[in-house]
């Protein structure tokens, strides 16, 4: 389980779209926190209320690919349940596979956000720096 | 490195500059940008040309990598692009239609005039946000099944009218008739069907809208009057697009495309390129599945088209056939389609990728409509909420130019998050409501990011392609009523 820090991620500009430069010191904080980064563009509200839980499994044929198909999941559980994410708790995580509890709550929609279309592979490299885990992701608005 | 554009582009004529093959040694083509003076500049420091120098590169491109006025930084491919293949050695690619298959416009007429409008114009603003769902997660109040989704899939826009959201004609006057032959709707997967149910019949967010619009200039009154209008007539312009179906489709072909691409040895400059062989298995299912998220696209236009005719029948308490609002032309500006092209004097068939590019085929061509044979194809370009859109007409040039394609609508120039920092949303519907502009909007964030302030001028877009002569303008359309998602 990750901590509620907010900051490890910043929005990052694109002519037509956005982005989020994410970095943290672990796996499991990098993907809980791009999820975060994701969810601070898709939802502006506070997700209160039942929490509902979602389990995640994902394989990818590379960590880039492993990335974009976790948010997309995200983005296909925010669209179609209505699910805005508070907690990730990863029971593996690799360059190539996922298994991750998700528990957050249904939210009421349309609300204030930025529609997402889809999670792309813009320019994409999950990189690991001295500083710890590090992407850009840009989102297809 | 950063490349200076400013050195390597050549000015071949008016509004045509030239990226030679020799500029990047695994490029298989040039690259063509049709830019007017006044918008080339915006070009200099901006990296989409290094994109259209990506797709030049691409296995069986024919002729160049085209780029129109309205350019700007996409994924893979620049927005603006367009790209057309050989089916024997070419490829298709999911980043050269982009996620929004099929976002497109279309336009209705009526038989109001402008002065009939003005003083309704809250109301019918009040009235078309009402019925038109849109802003982020919203649903629509079509509720359909997977299997009648299927079904939108395989049958377009057709399959709305016949579930009674719009007439007959309709279909008549859209590209592809609403419907593209080749879909597979078995090709899309169940998470594009699932996100796709609940979407149909509504606008999205971001840059997709609903205008209400008045004609105030004709440039080409025999032309305009074909299309059934004249001075101070009123429209109707929507743009929107296949929704989360469309995205999920991308999504998921980008993922398989990768795949493919290491499995056909193909190169490739930057990942959101991904493609494969247009007659390979995975070319040809990713054909099916585009074909059917875009005719879920031509239904979403057309239920929303049906709203639109609603708010205008409880404004004027008139029925919507009593005010004329019948459909002028439906346009995909998001697409790739097998096409017949001639090429250094051969016809050929080719893969056309358009990414932010609008059909706009010559007059008398087979795939006009019979009304609009003398006139060529109404090609629609949506500018910013506060400027104009215009209709123009496809020319013989365009076909030999730029595969019958020209701009799509005037083309970012700020990022949104530039233009949320320097505009204030209050400031510029003030500045609207004074120009009798009335909008409406799910979320007021999307005032500032759509502002007129973060595009080029859709007017000197649409010049650099009449300029240089691959579109003839017909006429110009200012907005009165705005809806955004």
């Amino acid at each position: 389980m990750t901590g509620d820090a907010w900051d490890m991620f910043e929005v990052l500009d694109h002519t037509a779209d956005v982005g989020i430069l994410v970095r943290a010191d672990t796996l499991d904080e990098f993907f809980a926190e791009a999820a975060r980064g994701m969810f601070s563009i898709l939802h502006e509200r506070t997700a209160e209320g039942e929490a509902v839980v979602h389990e995640i499994r994902l394989d990818a044929q590379d960590m880039e690919t492993l990335l974009v198909n976790w948010l997309s999941e995200l983005l296909f559980l925010f669209e179609s349940r209505n699910f805005v994410p508070r907690e990730f708790r990863f029971s593996a995580l690799e360059p190539e596979l996922l298994e991750a509890t998700c528990v957050g709550t249904a939210v009421e929609l349309p609300a204030p956000g930025t529609e997402i279309k889809a999670v792309t592979h813009h320019m994409l490299r999950v990189e690991y720096t001295s500083d710890g885990w590090e992407a850009r992701i840009y989102f297809d608005l | 490195m950063k490349t200076d554009w400013k050195k390597v582009l050549e000015k071949e004529s008016g509004n045509k500059y030239v990226i030679p093959r020799s500029f990047r040694e695994d490029m298989r083509v040039p690259g063509i940008i049709f830019i007017g003076d006044g918008l080339i500049g915006t070009l200099y420091d901006d990296e989409a040309p290094a994109q259209v120098v990506n797709v030049a590169t691409l296995p069986g491109i024919v002729s160049a990598s085209i780029a129109l006025p309205d350019i700007h930084y996409g994924y893979g491919f620049p927005i603006g692009g367009v790209a057309a293949m050989r089916l024997d050695d070419g490829v298709i690619s999911p980043g050269g239609v982009g996620f929004d298959i099929n976002c497109g416009v279309r336009l209705l007429r009526t038989s109001l005039k402008r002065d009939e409008v003005v003083p309704k114009a809250g109301s019918l603003c009040s009235n078309l946000f009402a019925l038109i769902p849109c802003g982020v997660g919203s649903k629509g109040d079509i509720r359909i099944t997977e299997r009648e989704t299927r079904q939108v899939l395989e049958e377009g826009a057709g399959w709305a009218v016949r579930n009674g959201n719009g007439w007959e004609e309709d279909t008549t006057f859209c590209e592809e008739n609403g419907a593209m032959r080749g879909a597979d709707a078995g090709a899309v997967s169940a998470r594009a069907v699932e996100r796709g149910r609940p979407q149909l019949g509504t606008l999205g967010s971001g840059n997709h809208f609903i205008e209400v619009q008045y004609v105030d200039e004709v440039y080409d009154a025999a032309a305009a009057g074909a299309l059934g209008f004249e001075e101070d007539s009123v429209a109707v312009m929507i743009h929107s697009g296949s929704r989360g179906l469309g995205a999920q489709v991308c999504q998921d072909y980008i993922g398989a495309m990768k795949t493919a691409a290491k499995k056909y040895g193909i190169d490739l400059p930057d990942g959101q390129l991904a493609c494969a062989p247009v007659e390979s298995p995975e070319g040809r299912r990713y054909f099916g599945a585009m074909a059917a998220a875009a005719n879920y696209a031509w239904a979403n236009r057309q239920c929303l088209a049906h709203l639109a005719r609603q708010a205008f029948v409880r404004t004027f308490k008139a029925e919507s056939k009593k005010l004329g609002m019948t459909q002028v032309y439906d346009v995909a500006h998001n697409i790739a389609k097998i096409e017949e092209h001639e090429v250094g004097g051969r016809k050929m068939k080719l893969c056309v990728h358009r990414k932010g590019a609008t059909r706009a085929f010559p007059p008398n061509h087979p795939d006009v409509p019979a009304g609009y044979a003398a006139v060529g194809q109404p090609a629609l370009v949506p500018g910013d909420m506060g400027r104009a859109s215009y209709v123009l007409r496809g020319t013989p040039a365009a076909m030999k130019e730029t595969f019958g394609s020209i701009c799509h609508g005037a083309g970012r120039l700020k990022s949104r998050s530039a233009a949320k920092r320097e505009l204030s949303s209050q400031k510029i519907v003030r500045e609207l409501e004074d120009r009798g502009i009335r909008i409406r909007a799910a979320d007021m964030k999307v005032i500032t990011e759509e502002a007129p302030e973060a595009y080029k001028d859709v007017s000197l877009v649409v010049e650099s392609c009449t300029g240089a002569g691959i579109a003839a303008p017909v006429l110009r359309l200012r907005p009165m009523a705005v809806i955004k998602g």
